[in-house]
């Protein structure tokens, strides 16, 4: 278009609405967007899926020889709560934040992160937002998936369950969300400092993978374990995986109000890391 | 009139850690060794609302980390700077709502999502009632002639179009400013030609005021009506860009063209450079402070057989080169 014909209107100063739902109608439209994203990657999408479901099925072989054979519980704990304790921790992994790492670190080192610091909005939330848009979609199809095999595969869910221990995991599983998105920024950050935080994340994710329970479920561990899974933020994420134990109905109440705590910490500390990170910023070429 | 961009003695320091051979890993852990570096060096200028200013200067010049202290990104170490009345690092949030900004070497659009979206996305984050949105939408698809790729994917536009659709996305709330940061980068000549108009209507038709850095003298020509030159994080020229030419320019390119075959014939004066000469075709550089162009021309037209002369300046590129150097 010949832009010497100016058939167009467009004028300077709109005004922006600027009321307190604006923030959360960007957020939104962040995470429809995010959604909208993953689905252009079907077959990535369905990899994953296969994967988890793959090692869920190894898991299941291995717990059911080992536990036929020493014959007994370990820790109040059968082959068949030890499964869907273990798959709990898997669909987990696949709606949480361990991705947001590794963009947050890599637009810290690139300094692609100028194009969104400069935006209205918060980069730490529209980061969440954009890794939940991302996850979740992983998520329900990997559920749709894996619950269905287990229950064909094992037959049923643990004796223990009951639709009040499904509602406390669920609540569980939401903040183990944040408290998760909150631990993998706040790692994220000390690329600005140190010049990879490459290190920082693989001890962390490590820790979250023990005592998360990926591969051997928590009450199965030396009670020392528990201790340390409670009292660091690296087992809260995963306390969801906790309510097929035989004493969750009543201590879960007690894992609500830890993550509640460690949600406080950490968004304390990213905030205050943040605002650091801003002003000690320098990008390539600036 | 309040000034849309108010900058006093503006300086930036970058510090960072130098390994010590001799102090050890945990020496240099412990306690490194800290160089600093002055990419601002306490610069200070004004920009009206409307101008049109190109921030130019060579790589390392200090013309990015101006540009981003200008939008909030980075933090200054000493100075002021007021962008439409605010500051851009305590009022970060109240500037960018007011503010568009483009960096031609990163993008802000969604990578894998149609551009479509991307407009969608900005008109919520920057809280634009939808009647208005689809409006502005619109007309900056006409204006920048991106409706047939409105539903293509990022990933999958050429360079020049992601540029105007970078551009389209950064005025979708219509900002009174916008900060570019090499928008023609990378772009053909035919794409940057575009770009440039784009650029220019948009200063023109609604006086967005417009700051721009670029390498390459055709934007600063183009679209910009006043240039200031940064080096060595200090500002160097700050003046009208056809001024430019005058305040710099002492040199004047004479080509002459003769009949047939003939070479030209001139006495060898000083200020007078021979660049070319041969084959019915001779190229002169005359030095206007040493000898005045009536006075080279004189000296040319004694020869016979000359079909035409012309007479030109050098590029702006090798004046602000010149100016460079000369810094």
């Amino acid at each position: 278009m010949p832009v010497q014909n100016h058939d167009y209107q467009i004028s300077s100063g709109i005004r922006p609405l600027q009321n307190r739902y604006g923030a959360i109608r960007a957020y939104l439209k962040v995470f429809t967007l995010s959604l909208k994203e993953s689905l252009y990657y079907p077959d990535k999408l369905f990899a994953s899926v296969f994967i988890v479901a793959f090692r869920i099925i190894m898991m299941l072989l291995i717990y059911s020889y080992a536990f036929r054979y020493i014959g007994r519980t370990v820790n109040g704990i059968d082959a068949t709560t030890a499964i869907w304790s273990i798959a709990i921790y898997h669909l987990l992994l696949y709606a949480q934040f361990r991705a947001v790492f590794k963009t947050i670190n890599d637009e810290m080192k690139s300094g692609a992160l100028e194009t969104q610091i400069n935006k209205p909005y918060s980069y730490l939330f529209y980061k969440f937002w954009e890794q939940l848009g991302k996850g979740i979609l992983n998520f329900f199809v990997a559920l749709a998936v894996v619950i269905p095999l287990l229950l064909a595969l094992l037959g049923s869910a643990p004796g223990v369950f009951s639709l009040s221990n499904l509602f406390a995991g669920i609540v569980l599983a939401v903040g183990g969300t944040i408290v998760s998105a909150a631990l993998y920024m706040l790692i994220a950050l000390p690329a600005l400092w140190i010049d990879d935080a490459q290190p920082l994340y693989w001890i962390s994710d490590k820790a979250v993978l023990i005592l998360g329970g990926s591969y051997v479920p928590l009450a199965m561990l030396p009670h020392a374990f528990h201790t340390f899974a409670n009292f660091t933020p690296f087992g809260a994420p995963m306390f969801a995986t906790q309510m097929f134990n035989p004493n969750f109905s009543t201590s879960w109440w007690y894992l609500v109000l830890l993550q509640m705590f460690w949600i406080i910490v950490l968004g304390g500390l990213i905030l205050f890391f943040f605002e650091k990170v801003r002003r000690r910023l320098a990008i390539n070429g600036g | 009139m309040e000034n849309a961009i108010e900058v006093q003695d503006l300086t930036k320091n970058f510090s960072f850690p130098v390994k010590d051979s001799d102090r050890g890993f945990f020496g240099n852990f412990f306690r490194p060794t800290i160089r600093s570096i002055t990419a601002v060096d306490n610069i200070s200028f004004s920009i009206k609302p409307g101008e049109s200013v190109a921030f130019i200067g060579p790589n390392g010049a200090g013309k990015s980390t101006t540009i981003k202290m200008l939008t909030g990104i980075l933090w200054p170490t000493s100075g002021k700077v007021r962008v439409l009345g605010c500051n851009p690092q305590h009022d970060r949030r109240r500037l960018a709502l007011k503010i568009g900004t483009v960096f031609g070497q990163r993008s802000q659009l969604l990578f894998n999502l149609p551009i479509s979206d991307s407009l969608d996305l900005f008109a919520k984050v920057y809280e634009i009632p939808d009647r208005e949105y689809r409006k502005q939408r619109d007309a900056l698809v006409t204006l920048f002639d991106i409706g047939e790729i409105l539903d293509q994917p990022v990933r999958k536009l050429s360079l020049g179009q992601r540029m105007r659709a970078e551009i389209a996305v950064s005025l979708i709330h219509k900002p009174p400013i916008v900060f570019l940061d090499e928008p023609t980068i990378g772009l053909d000549i035919v794409a940057k030609r575009r770009l440039r108009e784009n650029l220019k209507a948009i200063n023109i038709h609604l006086k967005t005021t417009i700051f721009l850095t670029s390498h390459d003298a055709g934007d600063i020509e183009s679209v910009c009506a006043r240039t200031l030159i940064v080096n060595h994080g200090r500002v160097i020229f700050d003046d009208a860009t056809s001024g430019l030419k005058k305040k710099y320019l002492n040199q004047k390119v004479v080509r002459v063209v003769f009949e047939g075959k003939d070479k030209l014939s001139v006495m060898h004066a000083d200020g007078i450079d021979i660049l070319k000469n041969g084959k019915g075709e001779a190229t002169l550089v005359v030095d206007t402070k040493l000898v005045g162009i009536d006075e080279a021309l004189k000296n040319i037209l004694g020869n016979k057989g000359i079909e035409d002369i012309t007479i030109e300046d050098p590029p702006l590129e090798e004046i602000i080169g010149k100016i460079y150097e000369s810094h």
